[in-house]
């Protein structure tokens, strides 16, 4: 059985939590019985590839747009596209979703053209230890939002995928159909565009 | 500080359908380019220790320390975001929205390049049996 990229950033990231035990180790081969089974009429195994790929695909989301609300419904619009389309999956379904999920960020970001992003819809748990060191980090946050906003797609996606998501190039590269070269220089690029907007300020 | 905004061009009414005001080319071009401009996007230390290439120390000795402390709130920042989960409800909102059945691929999507070759090959040799047999 193979891992795929989604699945092993998800081992990394998040320790099996939020996963069903069928997800922990899961491969292509095991992606590939599942479309079977929702093929001849099991919809509810496609319930597995929802859990296994999820959360990769949520944070993706999350750090093209910014803003939790349309990460969650980028991610329901791509799972029922791939559910609908599912017979026409050719090789590995994480890569496959996974563009589906790209696109929709990429298309969402050129027709919204949203400059304010903001992590603070939602109500997730500070892990702050001080309110000094909160005020500090949220401020961060928003700039370095804001800063994500100015690039251009291609470049916040390698970025996301690079620094947030932790991915390899290769591991991009096979995602994103193509050469670990353009990927590092795309990085390199936001990381410079990135570095230009901030360092007034916070270097 | 000049400011991309391409693909996100600021437009004060965002109606989604106004057409897109670009008001500096020149800080576009900067951000959206891959291939470096001159004076830019060399490859330094910098990206050599977030790459994971190098260590920190030497790329502070070289870099500045100020960059590096930078990147430094920046990857800690980043690490925070690779934390998220996908919201409770969200799995169970997506499966109660599909439809009944999966849409069944069309046949002639399922038709590959060899086995049209050889539908196409066995349908002239049938003509050919056939203008053979009326002669």
């Amino acid at each position: 059985m193979t891992a795929t990229p989604l699945q092993n950033q998800g081992a990394q990231t998040l320790g099996g939590g939020g996963s069903t035990p069928d997800a922990a180790a899961p491969g292509i081969d095991a992606d590939q019985e599942i479309i079977a089974k929702v093929l001849a009429g099991h919809k509810d195994s496609f319930a597995v590839l929802i859990t296994r790929y999820s959360d990769p695909l949520y944070r993706h989301a999350l750090g093209m747009t910014g803003s939790p609300d349309v990460a969650e419904d980028i991610l329901q619009a791509s799972f029922i596209k791939a559910y609908q389309h599912l017979g026409e999956v050719r090789g590995r379904f994480d890569a496959w979703v996974f563009r589906i999920v790209a696109n929709s960020c990429k298309d969402w970001l050129k027709n919204i053209r949203r400059t304010h992003v903001s992590y603070d819809e939602d109500d997730q748990p500070s892990t702050y230890s001080t309110p000094e060191e909160e005020m500090d980090r949220n401020e961060l946050r928003t700039d370095l939002q804001f800063a994500l906003a100015r690039l251009a797609p291609s470049l916040r996606e390698a970025f996301v995928m690079k620094h947030v998501e932790g991915r390899s190039y290769e591991e991009m590269a096979l995602l994103l159909e193509t050469t670990v070269g353009a990927l590092k220089m795309r990085v390199h690029r936001a990381r410079e565009a990135l570095q230009q907007l901030l360092e007034e300020k916070y270097a | 500080m000049m400011l991309d905004d391409a693909g996100f061009e600021r437009n004060d009414k965002i109606t989604g359908n106004e057409p897109a005001q670009r008001k500096d080319k020149s800080a576009e071009r900067l951000y959206d380019r891959e291939v470096p401009l001159n004076g830019t996007s060399g490859h330094t230390l910098l990206h050599d220790w977030l790459d994971g290439e190098v260590d920190v120390m030497r790329a502070s000795e070289v870099e500045g320390k100020s960059k590096v402390e930078l990147w430094t709130r920046i990857n800690a920042e980043s690490e925070m975001l690779r934390r998220r989960v996908t919201p409770v409800g969200v799995q169970q909102r997506i499966m109660a929205s599909l439809p009944e059945t999966p849409t069944a691929t069309s046949w002639w999507k399922q038709v590959t390049p060899v086995s049209a070759i050889a539908i196409t090959v066995a349908l002239l040799a049938v003509g050919a049996l056939i203008i053979q047999a009326l002669r």
